[in-house]
């Protein structure tokens, strides 16, 4: 082996062990007792491991409330976003009609307003259609993403326009055609956009933080960022209920971790 | 050939756009003219809002100190962070280009922070950065250096919302590096060395220049995602010590929700629009570019 490639393994290791030792090391420590988490300098390994950091933090936290307003978030927007673009893509890859182009220069046009610039008058708008405080809140507004659209109708433009066609002369309706030839055969892209909704969702933030002001309302983020700050004193829960929190991801990363790469490398590029 | 056929398929495409269309009005259109028109009122819990034209700009821009911090950390932020990612983006898509063992591993390993929720990458840093028990301090005293409180004073403050800004996002801007790079034919490679090129060269004749559409789109990417930073921040320091690491979006979300102050709020969410867009309309440019290329 010459030196330029022991060079190049040895920062990727170093690379690795960056990217990897934050999470290892929140892991080893939340099976450490009280003592031994504030013990200075640490214990790499636990000298004791126990559990009661995870049993009494899910007994003295509402964790599995803010669990499942997560789940409930996360599923029925995906299932929004998913039926809602894919129709939007299905009318602009499908039909001509009066007004497309100035369409979609209206959805290019909200692709360049993020929601850090509006959130006040979005919160304005939901607060008046009663919506504040409450998960239809956080749930509906994000809902149409552009960039959703966009690569649900890339995908359907080359779906050939002789399957649907066929179905009209069949009978079916338009609905039909959406429903049981577009839609079947766009389950790649449907897939990619399910996985990106899943993940932005869970980890969602900005959005609920200004919805949502009581906490039996709280996302899993937002009851875990109550934990912020240097004078924190419950570090063994808040340990605890952090690996919780990534355990669904990271499991899904081990196993997945090849598809995920490459599927969002050649597809994603959103913020 | 696509048409529009007669009868029930004349209206479907309205139906079929009209709700994603009504959650773009109302919840994208409409607050974003809403914005302008908040902008021009002072609005004060004691009466009702008063029209004064671009006041709240003035005030904003010559006034308001905390709104010029804003802009000033966030400058700084921008441009630490965007230089670091490009820099380390580039060096980890080079390498993970090379022939080696477990490539994959490794690509995975730099793209695993990227899946942590902001406010996870957060809490795992503040442990690991307290200056009673974190383990870098730790690690200090393994070498007789002094502990240091990390996130109690301003520079490092900003020095460390930057760095763990990186590590959540440096993977992903390293696997579109690494599409560029694959992208590059070898035919390329193989000719400029039969001309007699190093590794240097051929990285300056070949790959340099082929990479550039995939830098651009890291350094516009990354560079509008910087400006709208808030999730880390805010739970890494509170924009904190002090204001030392407040950033735009957190003033604006301060001066909205905790001071009620719309109309200034209004105001400064407009300027960071005008900045935002900016970058935002290179990026489109620049894309549209590289497709018809």
């Amino acid at each position: 082996m010459d030196l330029p490639t022991l060079l190049a393994y040895a920062c990727l290791i170093l690379g690795a062990v960056i990217m990897f030792a934050p999470v290892l090391w929140i892991v080893l420590s939340s099976f450490k007792g009280l003592s031994e988490i504030y013990r200075f300098p640490p214990t790499f390994f636990p000298e004791r491991w126990i559990t009661t950091n995870y049993t009494e933090a899910l007994q003295k936290f509402p964790f599995l409330r803010y669990l499942v307003n997560s789940v409930t978030v996360t599923v029925v927007a995906t299932l929004l976003t998913l039926t809602i673009n894919s129709m939007a893509a299905f009318a602009l890859s499908k039909y001509v009609f009066r007004g497309r182009d100035i369409i979609f220069l209206i959805i290019l046009g909200t692709l360049m307003i993020p929601l850090q610039v509006i959130m006040l008058p979005v919160y304005l708008v939901i607060a008046k259609l009663g919506m504040a405080n409450t998960l239809w809140g956080i749930i509906i507004p994000p809902s149409a993403t552009p960039t959703g659209v966009f690569l649900l109708r890339q995908y359907m433009l080359t779906i050939p326009d002789e399957l649907l066609e066929a179905a009209r002369i069949d009978g079916s309706s338009e609905f039909r055609v959406y429903w049981q030839v577009v839609l079947p055969l766009t389950v790649p892209a449907l897939t990619v956009l399910t996985v990106f909704s899943i993940m932005w969702r869970w980890n969602d933030f900005l959005w609920p933080l200004i919805v949502i002001n009581q906490d039996r309302l709280f996302t899993l983020q937002l009851g875990l960022a109550r934990f912020r700050g240097e004078l924190v004193t419950d570090w063994n829960y808040v340990l605890a209920m952090t690996v919780l929190s990534i355990l669904p991801i990271t499991l899904v990363f081990a196993v997945l971790q090849r598809y995920l790469v490459s599927g969002i490398a050649t597809t994603g590029l959103k913020g | 050939m696509k048409r529009a056929s007669p009868g029930q398929s004349r209206f479907a495409p309205y139906l079929f756009l009209a709700p994603n269309l009504a959650v773009f009005l109302l919840f994208i259109i409409v607050p974003a003219g809403y914005n302008f028109y908040l902008s021009l009122f002072r609005t004060s819990p004691f009466r009702p809002p008063e029209f004064v034209w671009a006041e709240n700009f003035s005030t904003l821009l010559r006034q308001d100190d905390l709104f010029w911090r804003a802009v000033r950390n966030l400058t700084v932020f921008v441009i630490g962070d965007v230089t670091l990612i490009t820099v380390f983006s580039v060096l980890i898509g080079v390498l993970l280009n090379q022939k080696i063992r477990w490539r994959g591993f490794f690509r995975s390993a730099f793209f695993y922070p990227v899946l942590l929720s902001p406010v996870v990458v957060a809490l795992v840093w503040q442990w690991i950065l307290n200056s009673q028990f974190g383990a870098l301090n730790a690690l200090l005293e393994l070498v007789s250096l002094p502990r240091q409180p990390w996130l109690l004073k301003p520079n490092w403050g900003m020095f460390w919302a930057i760095f763990v800004h990186v590590w959540a996002t440096l993977g992903f801007f390293a696997l579109v590096i690494l599409a560029g790079l694959q992208s590059i034919p070898a035919t390329l490679y193989e000719a400029v060395t039969i001309d007699g090129a190093g590794r240097w060269g051929a990285f300056r004749h070949v790959t340099l220049p082929l990479l550039m559409p995939s830098l651009m789109l890291v350094l516009v990417l990354s560079t509008i995602r910087s400006f709208e930073i808030f999730d880390h921040i805010y739970v890494l320091t509170g924009g904190g010590p002090g204001t030392a690491t407040l950033m735009m979006v957190q003033f604006i979300y301060r001066t909205a929700f905790q001071l009620d102050q719309f109309g200034l709020a209004a105001a400064a969410s407009l300027v960071l629009f005008v900045v935002i867009f900016s970058f935002t309309l290179l990026q489109y440019f620049l894309g549209r570019r590289h497709e018809a290329m």
